[in-house]
Order: structure tokens, then C-alpha cells, then sequence
């Protein structure tokens, strides 16, 4: 289980790496495309990031901790999400009617996402509909979308994670 | 004097498709307009000149089904800014994807409106391109050179607008064209096909 997260999570979950990515430098992608057409699975970058996107990978068991905006992951969170380019292929499939990039060794996924920060409804709206279309090319095969208060996040990851996965 | 400006928002933004669709924006507007080139060390600078414009006009890519991180990042600080600046420049979005379906730009889109919304700025409309990495180097760039000419004139009548484009062809082609282009551009760098498919990430 990898629980990657833009907040201090004071917990520790036997079952479960927890990734604080802002304890971590990440840079923006360049968008070179290096990772398909040069060093094929490999980003150019050698930040931080290098041993992140290979977990995440190989998870089956995910959880993204962020702060939303507008909708959206906030920066940081969707730097670290940008830079996980070398786990596709540049090579395309149809996939639900839809053209995507075929994957590399990437697990399917059984993800919790859990947005805090939010506004309203219609922020809640935007942001599920982008899970909606991430599940494509991030392999996440099921998934399940929560908002709260940055406050309640480790009480609802904990109630969550232990209803979906640590229980079984 | 009404100032147009034309924000690009791609990581790539000196090489990027997205400078090449403002070049053709800036050939069919009459009116100046001046291009500015996001990057995180100049936020503030781009702020100023887009509070005092008249017109806003965003170019940038989708990635990962959303807005680029450096573009959330300047909207998250004109945001900080805004409260310091009365007026509000009427905004337009150019985006593009990579893959052909140019819904798939839908939610980048909505991000951007709720942005705008919520900041008390004016909405002008959005052209939404899909095969954006492609079209401009197809046979069907005169397809997307019209609908950026069509934008030019509804900003240059304060008109709002909502038009898309991409490729006129089947997913199936365009995968199969997909996937030539860049098996052609991993054996530029020495990469054979089997070596680009790696399943290996490090
Ligand atoms: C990190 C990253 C993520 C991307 N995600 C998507 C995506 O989710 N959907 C898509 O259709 N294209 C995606 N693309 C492709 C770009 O949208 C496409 O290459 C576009 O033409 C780039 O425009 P630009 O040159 O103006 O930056 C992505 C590209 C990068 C670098």
C-alpha cells in the first residue's frame, strides 16, 4: 500500500509506505519526451522523483492525499503527477472508444483519493470527473473519491484504508 | 488602449505547439498583442500585465487530463494578487491535447472557468484542439489555422466563442500514425520499437 500525500500524515500504518512529497524535490517536467524516445521508463531528471514514480508503479494499493484547487491537484501534487510520464509508452491504444498510451510494468490499481480544500459542489464535481479521466492512463482499475476538511483527512484515511484494504 | 496579451502556459513554452497557435492568433488579430512565456520565476511580472489588459487570451497543453502545473501555479498567485487590482481582463483558452479526441480537454477547461468565476473575471470562450501534438504538421493544418482565425475575430468583437477541431480521421488511424511518429522519433535517438515498448521503469 503507497500513500502519497501533500500533508504531514501523523500516522503510522503497518501495511503502508507513506510519501510526504513535499518533504521531497520534485521539478517540473520539461516535457522533452526523453523518457519515451531516448531513455525509454527512465526520466532524465534525476530528482526525487526518480524513486517515487517506480512505487507507484508497482502498487496495487494507492491512496493521493491533496489539497484541491480549482478543481485540480494543487502544484505540488500534480508536479509529482506530471513527472510519472516514464510509466507509459509513447505507443497508443484504444481503450473505452478513447485513444490512450499503452502502459508499462504498471500494477492496476485500487485507489482512495482523498481531496481536502475544497469550495463547493461544483469543485467537488470537477475534481471527481478528473479522477474519472485519470482512471485511464494511471491504471487505476477501481477507485474511490472523498473530500473533507484538511483536519479530518487522517481520521477518514485510517477509517478507509482499514475498511478497504487492512480488514479483508 | 485596449491591450490584448496571449499567456502561454506549456512546460516547453519556447518550442511548444502552443507558441506555434499564438503565432497564427497573432497573424489574424488586427490589434497588438503581446506574448508572454510563463515561467516560475516571472508570475508576478505576467500578473501586472494581465491586470492592466483588456484581453486575456491562455494558450497551453492538457496534461494529465488537466491544466500544467505551471499554469495552476500562476493562477494560484493572481489569485493572491487580484485583491490589490480592480480590473479584470475578459479571458480566452487555447488548449490542446495530444490525443485526437478533443473532449478529452473538457475538464482543463472547467478548471479554468471555475478559476475565472471565482476570481470575478469575465469568461470569453475556449477553442479546444485534440491531436494537437499532430495537426499542425498533417494535411489538416488549415483546418485548425480557420478556427484560430474565427477566435481572432470574436476577441477582436469582444464576442464569446465555443468552437473545437482535430484531425478529421478514425482513432484507429490516428493510433496507427501515432505510433509511427514516434517509433521514427526513438530511432532519431538510436531507440529500437521494442526498446521504446520497455516495461522496465527506473
Ligand atoms: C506531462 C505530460 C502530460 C500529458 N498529458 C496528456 C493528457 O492527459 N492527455 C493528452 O491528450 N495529452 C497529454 N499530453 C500531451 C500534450 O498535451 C501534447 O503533447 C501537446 O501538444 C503539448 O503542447 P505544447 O507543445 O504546447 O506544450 C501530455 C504531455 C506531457 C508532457
Amino acid at each position: 500500500m503507497l500513500i502519497l500525500t501533500d500533508k504531514t500524515i501523523d500516522l503510522k500504518i503497518k501495511q503502508a509506505e507513506i510519501i510526504n512529497i513535499n518533504s521531497h524535490t520534485i521539478n517540473f517536467c520539461t516535457s522533452c519526451f526523453n523518457c519515451w524516445i531516448k531513455t525509454p521508463g527512465s526520466c532524465v531528471i534525476r530528482d526525487d522523483q526518480v524513486h517515487i514514480y517506480p512505487k507507484i508503479a508497482i502498487a496495487n494499493e494507492i491512496v493521493y492525499i491533496c489539497k484541491v484547487r480549482y478543481g485540480c491537484y494543487d502544484v505540488a501534487f500534480k508536479t509529482m503527477l506530471e513527472r510519472c510520464l516514464p510509466l507509459q509508452q509513447p505507443f497508443l491504444r484504444i481503450l473505452k472508444n478513447e485513444t490512450h498510451h499503452e502502459q508499462r510494468g504498471v500494477e492496476v490499481k485500487d485507489a482512495i483519493i482523498i481531496g481536502y480544500g475544497v469550495e463547493n459542489e461544483e469543485e467537488k464535481g470537477i475534481f471527481t470527473k478528473l479522477i474519472e479521466r485519470n482512471s485511464f492512463d494511471m491504471c487505476l482499475g477501481s477507485y474511490k473519491v472523498i473530500f473533507a476538511t484538511e483536519t479530518e483527512v487522517e481520521e477518514i484515511l485510517l477509517k478507509e484504508v482499514s475498511e478497504r484494504w487492512i480488514k479483508q | 488602449m485596449d491591450q490584448t496579451i496571449i499567456i502561454n502556459g506549456s512546460h516547453r513554452a519556447p518550442l511548444s505547439n502552443s507558441r506555434r497557435y499564438t503565432k497564427y492568433l497573432m497573424k489574424f488579430l488586427k490589434t497588438d498583442s503581446t506574448e508572454l512565456l510563463l515561467n516560475k520565476n516571472n508570475y508576478d511580472e505576467i500578473s501586472k500585465e494581465l491586470f492592466s489588459a483588456q484581453t486575456a487570451i491562455l494558450v497551453f497543453p492538457l496534461y494529465v487530463d488537466c491544466i500544467p502545473s505551471i499554469l495552476l501555479g500562476f493562477l494560484n498567485r493572481l489569485e493572491k494578487l487580484g485583491e490589490k487590482y480592480k480590473s479584470r481582463p475578459t479571458v480566452y483558452i487555447i488548449i490542446n491535447c495530444g490525443f485526437i479526441e478533443n473532449e478529452q480537454n473538457e475538464v482543463a477547461i472547467s478548471i479554468i472557468k471555475f478559476f475565472l468565476k471565482k476570481n470575478g473575471f469575465k469568461y470569453g470562450g475556449v477553442l479546444s484542439i485534440g491531436s494537437g501534438e499532430a495537426i499542425l504538421d498533417s494535411p489538416f493544418r488549415g483546418m485548425v489555422r480557420g478556427k484560430i482565425k474565427k477566435m481572432a475575430q470574436a476577441i477582436e468583437h469582444g464576442e464569446t466563442i465555443c468552437i473545437k477541431t482535430q484531425m478529421p480521421i478514425s482513432k484507429w488511424f490516428f493510433v496507427q500514425a501515432g505510433n509511427k511518429y514516434w517509433e521514427i522519433k526513438g530511432s532519431s535517438h538510436g531507440k529500437t520499437k521494442i526498446e521504446m515498448k520497455t516495461m522496465e521503469i527506473k
